[in-house]
């Protein structure tokens, strides 16, 4: 069976005031039906850009994008028509950013909102019963308490966590096959995030969605997801089953990630990584992780590394996985 | 040994109120500690309990609501303005967004110079220069490279050391480290810490680390306090606290971490989940504060406050489930 959704070759750049921004570096991935995939990296290294191409949603600086976007192994949703891409938006694939204070509307009651969606989504005509009664039955799916009260106030009376909640209700109407859950749980407290991650969790399995979990918080993308990629500017460095790409990283850049995580035993903390994530305009030509790279060889200056199948569905972008 | 040359700081029946158009903000509710010379005392809590205010008021950005605070036995319980030129320097803070602490419009040189002009006399420019550089080469940035740089030309982790070179500059002996890194990514964070702990010896330095990370604060702090809706509910030393966490409250924040093996999922308290969310500080739950979202609520809590009784020696906690057992035995 084909794969959900394929992004084969992905290239996106940004055009600004310095130049042009060479983010996104032939970008490939897949997520099968049902699967929940992580994708682990630190900020500006591509992970929302993937993301957002994907819905196709990129902001208009956004110059060369180049690649495919294959979605249940037939159609390419870099060419599809405005028609079909909306089929796709209202119907497939949803997205849960990772503010929902700028996701909401703050003029707008959050059940106005709601209601909109829904008469966007479901695409039938409903009475304003109807979408209402819909509306509710979302806010209590994601276990509101209260969700009368919720959907007659406005996002700025709710905190944080009941703003995520919203949004999470919101995304799941349009949501019936993938559900991009991008930092779901930034700006939130530990405790609450905790609440939410079980939440979007929750609901995947009921609902059998699959998942492209993007998230800062590792440990929890460990936890939740099959499957881990590991981005480092614009490139996917490393790819392997979660539990697996946290116990036994290979990517020297992983590896520093990682270590620098701190941990509960309290064996202190790894060294991080030197230096900083490149500069987008002129990005290093081989591997661009060899600038910040301890085993960095000629090789990794001059060309990209391939592909490697190390273990069985362990693979990772690195020269000194490759045999001579 | 009296507790006068033991503490740095003496925090007592701290609080800190403010007012605002819908009522009076209860940041800081009587809350008692002591830190001790060279050692990291960790503050943790979820945003609004109060942890930032505290720090805030030690270094003097406002006046106490009541309560004291004393600075190597001496009454500080003052606005910044009202403490002498000697205190103010040797008191000094790291603000957790680097990218909003730094003069947009000032080199890295002018912003270290400006301590060392204010409190250390020095005028002559060249002076100046030596001194900024050597700081900067205390936080592990090369001086030939940063010192005519602004802050818009730096990453978030070079901002950070700045900021830290910044507060080395009055040669204090306590820092304020209001979550210094939680604006940057992992790996920055990593050689942050590794340089405030390496400096913290070679300066002498005691400090208050306030973070919402219990994971981070698990590595870097000698004592870990908690705090929560403007009160302390946990102290313990960091090893004691993550063997026999207590408070109902710590062992939820401690379950809710998201861990990365299964030696670290094993030192989770189990049988215990995450639930509710924080309610406001202006109207805060009576008695216990956490009994909204506690699992083990009993009648008591909604009517008493729970005190803070040393459960083993330096191990604190507030709460009612525990001062009982205490009586009992």
């Amino acid at each position: 069976m084909p794969p959900l959704l394929e992004v084969r070759d992905l290239y996106v750049s940004y055009k600004t005031y310095k130049g042009i921004l060479k983010v996104l570096n032939g970008v490939n991935l897949y997520v099968n039906e049902g699967e929940k995939v992580g994708l682990i990296g630190e900020s500006g290294c591509g992970k929302t850009t993937t993301m957002k191409a994907i819905l196709r949603i990129l902001p208009p600086n956004a110059v060369n994008v180049r690649g495919q976007i294959i979605y249940k192994g037939s159609k390419d949703i870099m060419k599809m028509s405005k028609r079909e891409l909306m089929k796709i938006r209202r119907n497939s694939i949803s997205m849960i950013f990772q503010d929902p204070t700028a996701a909401l509307n703050p003029v707008f009651k959050v059940g106005e909102q709601m209601m909109d969606i829904i008469k966007f989504s479901y695409g039938r005509r409903m009475t304003k019963k109807e979408l209402k009664e819909e509306a509710l039955r979302l806010l209590r799916e994601v276990k509101l308490p209260d969700p009368e009260r919720v959907f007659d106030s406005y996002p700025f009376q709710l905190s944080g966590g009941m703003r995520q909640r919203v949004v999470i209700a919101m995304a799941l109407a349009s949501a019936h096959e993938l559900l991009i859950a991008d930092e779901p749980t930034t700006n939130l407290d530990v405790t609450i995030q905790d609440q939410i991650l079980k939440l979007i969790n929750e609901v995947v399995v009921k609902r059998k969605l699959s998942v492209i979990l993007i998230s800062h918080a590792l440990g929890a993308v460990r936890s939740m997801t099959d499957r881990t990629y590991v981005m480092y500017a614009g490139d996917i460095v490393e790819m392997a089953d979660s539990r697996n790409l946290f116990e036994n990283p290979l990517h020297p850049y992983t590896q520093g990630l990682l270590s620098s995580v701190p941990k509960l035993t309290g064996e202190g903390i790894g060294a991080g990584i030197k230096g900083r994530v490149p500069d987008y305009l002129n990005p290093p030509p081989g591997c661009r992780f060899a600038p910040r790279c301890d085993f960095a060889r000629s090789e990794c200056r001059k060309s990209k590394p391939p592909w490697i199948e190390v273990s069985k569905n362990h693979y990772v972008s690195c020269w000194l996985y490759a045999r001579k | 040994m009296t507790p006068k040359s033991e503490n740095i700081i003496e925090v007592i029946n701290l609080k800190k109120y403010f007012k605002v158009s819908l009522g009076v903000v209860r940041a800081v509710d009587d809350i008692t500690f002591n830190i001790k010379y060279g050692e990291t005392f960790g503050l943790v809590g979820e945003s609004g309990s109060g942890k930032s205010t505290t720090g805030h008021v030690i270094v003097g950005m406002y006046a106490p609501t009541s309560g004291k605070i004393l600075f190597k036995g001496q009454d500080i319980s003052v606005p910044a303005a009202k403490r002498p030129k000697s205190i103010k320097k040797d008191i000094q803070i790291v603000f957790q967004d680097p990218a909003s602490s730094l003069n947009p419009s000032k080199t890295v040189r002018d912003i270290i110079a400006l301590p060392l002009k204010m409190y250390s006399n020095l005028k002559d420019e060249r002076e100046i220069d030596e001194r900024v550089a050597r700081l900067l080469e205390a936080v592990e940035l090369p001086p030939e490279d940063y010192m005519y740089r602004y802050p818009r030309e730096l990453g978030g982790g070079e901002k950070q050391a700045v900021a830290i070179a910044r507060a080395l500059a009055t040669n204090p002996s306590f820092i304020v480290l209001d979550e210094p890194t939680s604006a940057l990514d992992v790996s920055i964070q990593a050689k942050i810490i590794r340089t405030l702990m390496r400096l913290q010896k070679e300066y002498s330095l005691s400090y208050l680390f306030i973070t919402h990370d219990l994971s981070l604060m698990r590595n870097v702090a000698n004592r870990v306090a908690i705090m929560y809706l403007g009160k302390i509910c946990e102290i313990a030393t960091a090893d004691e606290f993550f063997k026999n966490p207590l408070h109902p409250y710590t062992k939820m924040l401690l379950s809710s971490i998201p861990v990365l093996t299964e030696e670290e999922e094993r030192l989770k308290p189990k049988g215990i989940e995450s639930r509710g969310e924080i309610p406001s500080p202006m109207n805060p739950p009576s008695g216990c504060r956490f009994r909204t979202r506690c699992p083990f609520v009993m009648d008591i809590c909604s009517k008493k406050e729970p005190p803070l009784v040393e459960v083993e020696p330096g191990h604190y906690v507030a709460c009612h489930l525990l001062t009982m057992k205490a009586i009992k035995a």
